[in-house]
């Protein structure tokens, strides 16, 4: 019989690094240098892009966005996307999943359907939102007059600077539309996952159950739920990184102001928002070094997450 | 509690059309029995579990518990127990959270197990007596099968016929009448096939549950069965104790189905009451129409003798297969059909030799074309 002869092992591992520098190189261009040059130039005081200019090092920046109201802004948006839009979405996904798994016919065409928002074009979608949540004639307005209730003015933001109160409940008017929009935009992808998830499920798993005569809820909870936690975690853990990074949605729903018409606080702003006016910006002196400050702290609150979900997920998931 | 099958069929609509996986079963399962479903693969052994588990709703036909139709019965009413082909342990359950998993999640269970603890509703009962109880019956499943010291593992910690146990556990935790098992030793290297095997007979006997056990391995179903139901495409092809059927097989197909070594098989043909195998007078004075038969022997029902012992029958041996203890011997009649007969310990039998043959009487069974037995003797 032939024998694989490793009498230099180390040899396959350079071979293997030879293999693996295409990617590398890539990898090196696209990923690591930016980032490195992200970090230093955040750190860099009245950097200039032009000349490259700049003054000193310092992490005055970081103290600057901190103690932006605006960037405070952001962090709340983005973090009421990623902590109360998700989780609403992952609930509403899977509710629709264990119905449609549920039924037999028509199995395909509701699937069908509900993957459509996936392929529609973000900016698209969100205008039409903007269009349905319009005061005057948007269709929200519209029904809601059927049943007697005057239009609400959803995102137009009239006379808010003349109270903080007007101001606050505009600003909970927003949320709640882009709370909406979020729901229906993150239901596909979502709704696919589950139900691949719920199919994956060994059949016998539920006959047993059946023998043993166990309720419908208690077989919900005891088996499908645990036996379905690898995909919730990976649909949490996609979904919160994804909704960090929210941007189009909001420019959609708001515009590029990030906010009703009439406010100029910039009142939806978003973390990855707040990177890109920065950026828009770049001719003034530091406007660079503020974008990759924030860049950085964004990257920072992404690996925090992402370590904290795979820890959890080790104590919760039950993988077979 | 005795179990009845009456003219059951069963039929899967699928899109390629309908299959019927069982085909008018009728057959009664005596209480406190051990009763072995064999057959090949897909003739529809896991179905007929189903259907008396209540899974698998009938198409046709009546089931009955004793004398109480079930058939309508929705699959916690009948109580049964079962163990799946491949045990369907909860993965993500230890081994304790899966044996009580019917005991805490079944409404009728719970309002069985309270009843009993409370006397018939005469004295309330707590919580912790309740859960008290729960573990107890645990612990004394676990001793029956073995599995005490495995209790707070998972099931994926275990090996293969420590998970059958505790799937036989889980199944007999709620004192079921009824236990079926499909298939539980399929995943078990031989020695322990053997042992656990032994373990199901006893746990079967020392509980006296009526029990109908699954496979196809029909040295499994000889051995641990006081009765066996031979199957083929849905159809039942003879039901009787294993020795019985063994000795008289109802058709060629359980004829060659059952027996470690294959039924030596003949064109033969009768004449005037005479079976001949080519020229070779076999059997005379049969009741038998002219015609074409197929002529069987068991291998243990032929012996060999001297030449001319054999009242014209002789054979030469062609080659001696051994395995293990038992060694068989392949032999040629003279027209060229081929034949095993099994050797007799201390015989000097070697390639080449000329023997005779002697026919057990009750040996021979001749088939009609279509495959049913027409004659034995
Ligand atoms: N849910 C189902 N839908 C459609 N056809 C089915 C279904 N279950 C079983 N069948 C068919 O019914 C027949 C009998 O199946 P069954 O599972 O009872 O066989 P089996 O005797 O248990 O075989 P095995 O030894 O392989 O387990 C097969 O032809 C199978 O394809
Ligand atoms: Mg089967």
């Amino acid at each position: 019989m032939a024998r694989l002869r490793l009498k230099n092992p180390r040899r396959f591992d350079n071979t293997a690094y030879l293999y693996l520098l295409p990617a590398f190189l890539l990898l090196a261009v696209f990923t690591i240098y930016p980032l490195v040059n992200t970090i230093l130039t955040s750190a860099k005081l009245d950097y200039r892009f032009l000349t490259g200019a700049y003054v000193r090092v310092s992490l005055r920046h970081y103290a600057d966005i901190m103690a932006d109201a605006t960037f405070l802004r952001a962090v709340f948006n983005t973090a009421f996307i990623a902590f109360v839009c998700v989780p609403l979405s992952m609930l509403s996904a899977l509710v629709t999943a264990l119905l449609l798994n549920s039924i037999k016919k028509l199995r395909g065409f509701f699937t069908t359907l509900y993957y459509l928002p996936q392929v529609t074009n973000v900016i698209a979608a969100g205008m039409v939102f903007a269009f349905l949540f319009n005061s005057n004639f948007g269709l929200v307005n519209t029904m809601l007059g059927w049943i007697g209730i005057d239009p609400v003015a959803w995102i137009s933001g009239v006379n808010i600077a003349k109270s903080a109160a007007l101001y606050n409940q505009a600003y909970l008017r927003c949320l709640f539309v882009l709370l909406v929009y979020s729901l229906w935009s993150g239901l596909s992808m979502k709704v696919v996952l589950f139900l691949g998830g719920l199919q994956n499920i060994n059949p016998q798993y539920y006959q047993v159950a059946q023998i043993d005569g166990t309720s419908r809820w208690r077989v919900l909870r005891k088996i499908t739920l645990p036996l379905l936690s690898p995909t919730t975690i990976y649909v949490f853990i996609t979904s919160v990184i994804t909704a960090f990074k929210a941007y189009s949605a909001v420019v959609a729903l708001f515009g590029n102001t990030y906010g009703p018409i009439g406010d100029n606080s910039k009142m939806m702003i978003t973390i990855v928002g707040y990177i890109i006016d920065a950026l828009g910006d770049y001719l003034s002196a530091g406007a660079i070094s503020i974008a990759s400050a924030a860049a950085v702290i964004l990257l920072l609150i992404i690996m925090g997450l992402t370590a904290l979900q795979l820890k959890l997920s080790q104590k919760w998931v039950h993988y077979k | 509690m005795q179990v009845r099958f009456d003219a059951v069929t069963k039929q899967f609509q699928t899109k390629k059309g309908c299959i019927t996986a069982v085909d008018h079963l009728s057959l009664t399962i005596g209480s406190g029995k051990l009763i072995g479903f064999l057959g090949p693969s897909g003739c529809g052994k896991t179905t007929s579990l189903f259907m008396i588990s209540g899974i698998h709703p009938l198409t046709e036909g009546r089931i009955l518990f004793d004398e109480t139709d079930v058939t309508a019965l929705s699959p916690e009413k009948r109580g049964v127990g079962m163990v799946f082909q491949n045990y369907a342990l909860y993965p993500h359950l230890s081994v304790r959270e899966n044996i009580e998993f019917p005991l805490v999640n079944s409404r009728e269970m719970k309002k069985r197990l309270m009843e009993e603890l409370s006397d018939g509703g005469k004295r309330s009962v707590s919580r912790k007596r309740f859960k008290d109880s729960v573990a107890e019956r645990v612990h004394e499943v676990a001793r029956l099968v073995e599995i005490s010291e495995y209790l707070d593992r998972k099931p994926s910690e275990l090996s293969g016929g420590q998970q059958q146990r505790v799937a036989i556990a889980r199944a007999i935790v709620k004192r079921p009448s009824i236990l079926l098992l499909d298939e539980p030793l399929s995943n078990l290297d031989a020695r322990l096939r053997v042992q656990t095997r032994e373990e199901i007979r006893s746990i079967q006997r020392r509980t006296g549950i009526t029990t109908v056990f699954v496979t196809h391995d029909q040295e499994e179903a000889l051995n641990l069965c006081d009765e066996i139901a031979i199957m083929k495409n849905g159809v039942l092809q003879q039901y009787g104790a294993p020795q019985d059927v063994y000795d008289n097989p109802a058709n060629l197909f359980v004829a060659e189905f059952l027996g470690g070594t294959k039924i030596n098989l003949f064109e033969a043909r009768a004449e005037a009451g005479i079976v001949f195998i080519g020229d070779l007078k076999i059997r005379g004075d049969i009741p038998v129409a002219d015609g074409r038969v197929t002529l069987g022997i068991r291998p243990e029902n032929l012996l060999s003798c001297a030449p001319e012992d054999g009242g014209g029958l002789t054979a030469r041996v062609e080659r001696l297969i051994r395995l293990g203890g038992v060694t068989t011997v392949e032999a040629v009649l003279p027209g060229g059909e081929s034949l095993r007969l099994m050797k007799e310990n201390g015989s000097t039998l070697k390639p080449g030799d000329t023997i005779g043959l002697k026919i057990l009487p009750g040996a021979v069974c001749l088939f009609a074309e279509g495959g049913e037995k027409i004659w034995q003797g």
